[in-house]
């Protein structure tokens, strides 16, 4: 005799067994009692979840010799032989294969005879979706009102597939996936009774590839029983372990997947490459090794950002440390970035046709993910270069044009956001600017006596940040300039070589008048404004700030030349260091 | 033939002859990995195993052999000529409407099984498009109710299941679930993805991974005779199948693979027309499936140029192309970056499913995908909509 798997010998027999769905099973317990019983049943729902079993079950309810009862007895005639699938009253139609309309009418001419021994006679239709339209059609009317003793059940997958008007026809259920959590209990009962020794790990490990269905989770414990788990002596049960588990279904170690994290955190792409090689040759599971990977920066994660490790999956307390040690490799952009990476890599996985190269691929571009991150900075560094340089050329081209300002001023986002807070008197560390908003503390009115050129100086771009709000093209043209001297309640203003249209413009009346209503609002004090020319500076980029500014950028040109990395983003824009 | 003539697959084997030990064979089981990596060869033994007639049961669960090779009906099965070992497989003309065609299908059956027979790790190539017969299927699954001939049980091996229509598939369902008494069905499939999940469910699965490279050298060394520089570069190109390994040696895929080569530096290197001199050239020569394995080389290429732009490094250890190191170094200076490259390999395994799963102008899908690789290698973006336009 050939040997049952374990899904067939354990199919529950009477309502109570079935898992996981109680609200299919009391419903129908309940209508047996009250005698309200339909002539048409749908059951849909995912694979393994007791489609085909709850129809049995319900045929056997219905014809058990004291039936229609709740609870068939499962001895008598009748319920053996619909067991067995012998019931002459019982009809067990595959609608994959027997779906043309001569197979349904075929049924029509058959059902009209009364039952042979039981009081129904009941039709289950399995794969009922796979019905072809005008099978279903002819279908119609007999569904509709068939003879008092006959009884349809559909069972289907698909139900999306089955015409409306087959639908409105029967009382349809909804199976659902069976809870994890049921699943374990049931795979426990059952290893039991095959006198297996499962541990709790292994289980929840089964019955989370087994995704909610108990034909899976069964199928699966059957190849682990034939895979190994030999007993110590024939008489003491066989041991089912978390280490057998994952040796059968290709799972793969939790330590390597921490030398991938170490590999990627250390960007040594040789080394990745050979613990992928390794893993890949071993004969693992890509798609669950793919899995197992968005587990483990998931747990990375949480141990990142939270504190309460028990929402971390089942992991032992040195696990969840090293989670925490390892963890501080990484920002937790750069994780939600890999995760990214990872998640992306499960679909393509399934299209490709050699996962290993996607797979390689991904790695690379984990190892190369914490660069990327710095990256940005660089690129914002570099973009607000460029936008600076463009400002330069705006005005040596003496085009006030305020549309381009405007461009130019939306690739310069951190200037945009420092600027109300310099608006508002805040201390602003606004460090992406370079440290050209170097500012001081709050101004007290007060204190006007104490302001001293330093510290007009000092707070120079408090005003400019005003006139830039109100008049960009002015602050444009102010910003340039620079503080020399203040006495007598007269600014001088001193631009460099070239300035003479900045100069011309600012002496405009109602520019002044701008300046000065700024100053006064920052300093509380009414200045005079005097603009000059100095010829000597001939560097294009005037002022204090700027200056820093220059040197800062020299800095990180120097810098820049050094950095690989640069080297690439120089490469990719073919741009210059400027 | 026995369970150590199969390569590698250590997991599946321990737990195949773990099955036949105890007596749990289930009736049902879907063998699923890369191609050539094995299971055509696997559920071979395992139908040897069920009816051989003097089965030595393995003392300890492990890859000894438990067919015994000797035997009349081992000899038979290895023949693919036992009446209760029934072998579904796909091939052109599956539902043959002339005799012509019906001829052809014959003709296809007998050359399967021949190849097969030499080898049975060979891929079995057709110059059309297969498909799994429907009338075979539903002949099985009358047959399978009756009593097994001269065996102790029947058998049935379907291979790349992948390639059966949904209804049949679909009425496999009751079978699968609860086949007749003494019979076992075997599935395999390349693509696990493209089954119906209710056909992966009633089955138990198991899973076949690729075979390291050093195993394929020393099979192809010991077996056909290779010379060792050979036989390892075939080895770590075919990257872990066996039966693509094989194919080398019919020597049409090495042609292949240099046509391959001479596209690519075709089409960066030369202006429109000699594209389309060159495109031509290629479908003329060449099928649709040896075009397939042309987009095949060429990811393979792409790989090993990112794998280079990355670790700087073109040893054997990390090329799959290490032969043509110097063509890679020279593709990876022209790419000049991963991304590039990165859209290049998308681009090459899209218009490569396309050409498979899709019914596609290959002229026009090789021409698309010359200019682009052009364009990419320019650092022009590339437009991938374009591909549409492939499409008839």
């Amino acid at each position: 005799m050939t040997y049952l798997v374990m899904a067939r010998k354990y199919r529950p027999q009477r309502f109570e067994e079935v898992v996981g769905q109680s609200h299919v099973t009391i419903t129908l317990v309940n209508a047996i009692k009250a005698n309200r019983i339909s002539h048409a049943y749908l059951f849909a729902g995912p694979k393994g979840t007791g489609k085909t079993t709850v129809a049995r079950i319900l045929a056997k309810a219905l014809n058990c010799k004291d039936g229609p009862t709740p609870e068939p007895c499962n001895q008598c005639d009748a319920c053996n032989e619909i067991a067995i699938g012998r019931s002459l009253d019982v009809v067990e139609i595959d609608g994959a294969s027997n779906n043309s309309v001569d197979d349904v009418r075929a049924l029509r001419e058959n059902i009209r005879y009364v039952p042979i021994k039981g009081k129904y006679k009941i039709y289950i239709i399995d794969e009922v979706h796979m019905l072809s339209d005008s099978a279903f059609n002819a279908l119609l009317k007999t569904l509709e009102e068939p003879p008092a003793h006959a009884i349809f059940i559909f069972a289907t997958t698909e139900p999306h597939q089955i015409p409306q008007t087959v639908l409105s026809r029967c009382q349809r259920f909804d199976f659902r996936r069976i809870p994890t959590n049921d699943l374990v209990k049931t795979i426990q009962t059952i290893a039991q009774k095959e006198k297996l020794e499962i541990d709790q790990d292994a289980s929840y490990i089964l019955a989370r590839r087994a995704d909610g269905s108990l034909r899976d989770i069964l199928s699966l414990l059957d190849q682990v029983t034939a895979f190994g788990g030999e007993a110590e002596m024939p008489s003491s049960p066989r041991r089912v372990t978390k280490e057998l588990v994952a040796q059968t279904l290709g799972l793969v170690d939790q330590e390597k997947l921490f030398e991938i994290t170490d590999a990627i955190s250390q960007k040594d792409a040789s080394r990745g490459l050979s613990i992928l090689n390794q893993l890949i040759d071993s004969g693992i599971d890509l798609p669950e090794f793919v899995n197992s990977l968005l587990q483990h920066f998931r747990d990375l994660l949480v141990s990142k950002v939270s504190h309460d490790s028990k929402i971390l999956f089942d992991l032992s307390d040195t696990y969840i440390d090293r989670y925490k040690e390892k963890a501080k490799d990484f920002s937790e952009t750069d994780i939600l970035r890999m995760i990214k990476v990872v998640a992306d890599l499960n679909l393509s996985l399934k299209r490709a046709t050699d996962p290993r190269i996607f797979l390689e691929l991904a790695l690379m571009k984990l190892l190369k993910m914490e660069s990327t991150v710095s990256l940005e900075d660089v690129l914002n560094k570099l973009e607000q270069l460029q936008a600076c340089q463009r400002e330069d050329l705006n005005l040596s081209n003496s085009s006030i044009d305020s549309e381009s300002q405007n461009s130019s001023h939306k690739s310069l986002p951190p200037e945009d956001s420092a600027t109300p807070k310099e608006k508002r008197g805040f201390v602003s560390n606004a460090s992406d600017d370079e440290g050209r908003t170097k500012l001081n503390a709050p101004l007290e009115p007060a204190e006007k006596e104490k302001i001293s050129l330093q510290g007009l100086k000092d707070r120079w771009n408090e005003v400019l940040g005003k006139i830039k709000k109100t008049k960009l093209s002015l602050w444009s043209l102010i910003k340039d300039g620079e503080i020399v001297s203040w006495e007598d309640d007269i600014i001088t203003i001193e631009f460099h070589n070239g300035g003479a249209f900045h100069k011309k413009q600012a002496e405009r009346k109602e520019n002044l008048s701008l300046i000065q209503k700024a100053l006064e609002e920052i300093y509380s004090q009414s200045f005079k404004l005097k603009f000059e020319l100095n010829p000597e500076k001939t560097t294009s980029l005037g002022g204090q700030n700027n200056s820093t500014y220059h040197k800062d950028q020299l800095n990180l040109s120097e810098a820049a030349k050094k950095d690989p990395l640069i080297k690439t983003i120089m490469d990719t824009f073919e741009g210059e260091i400027i | 033939m026995s369970f150590a003539n199969v390569l590698n697959q250590e997991i599946p084997k321990k737990i195949l002859s773990g099955a036949l030990k105890k007596d749990m064979l289930p009736s049902a089981y879907l063998f699923y990995g890369g191609v050539g990596t094995g299971k055509w060869a696997l559920a071979l033994e395992v139908a040897k195993a069920i009816n051989c007639e003097n089965l030595q049961i393995p003392s300890k669960a492990g890859n000894e052999n438990p067919a015994c090779d000797q035997c009349l009906s081992c000899r038979k099965i290895e023949k693919l000529i036992h009446p209760d070992v029934k072998m579904i497989f796909p091939i052109p003309f599956a539902s043959p409407k002339t005799q012509a065609e019906r001829d052809k299908k014959q003709e296809a059956i007998e050359k399967f099984k021949k190849d097969k027979i030499q080898e049975p790790y060979t891929i079995v190539k057709f110059d059309k498009n297969v498909n799994i017969p429907v009338d075979e299927i539903r002949e099985m699954q009358s047959k399978l109710y009756l009593k097994p001939f001269e065996g102790k049980r029947k058998v049935v091996i379907i291979t790349e299941v992948e390639n059966m229509h949904p209804s049949s598939a679909n009425s496999l369902l009751k079978t699968l679930e609860e086949p007749p008494k003494d019979s076992h069905l075997i599935l395999t499939s390349t693509d696990i993805n493209r089954l119906l999940p209710t056909v992966v469910s009633r089955c138990q699965q198991i899973r076949f991974a690729k075979i390291p490279s050093f195993l394929i050298e020393k099979r192809l060394k010991e077996r056909y005779q290779i010379p060792e520089e050979k036989a390892s570069f075939y080895a770590k190109i075919s990257n872990g199948s066996l039966g693509k390994a094989l194919d080398f040696l019919q020597g049409e895929k090495e042609n292949i693979r240099q046509d391959a080569i001479l596209l690519i530096q075709t089409s960066i290197e030369s202006n429109t027309g000699k594209i389309i001199d060159q495109v031509e050239k290629l479908q003329n020569r060449w099928d649709k499936n040896s075009i397939l394995e042309m987009f095949e080389f060429l990811i393979s290429l792409f790989r090993d140029v990112y794998l280079s732009l990355e670790t700087f490094k073109t040893d054997k250890e990390q090329l799959l192309n290490y032969d043509i190191a110097s063509e890679v170094v020279k593709l990876s200076e022209r790419f000049k970056r991963q991304n590039k490259v990165e859209e290049a390999l998308e681009l090459v395994d899209r218009i490569r499913t396309d050409c498979k799963t899709k019914n596609v102008n290959l002229k026009l899908a090789l021409l698309t995908l010359c200019l682009k690789l052009r364009d990419l290698s320019q650092n022009k973006p590339a437009h991938m909509n374009a591909s549409a336009s492939v499409m008839l």
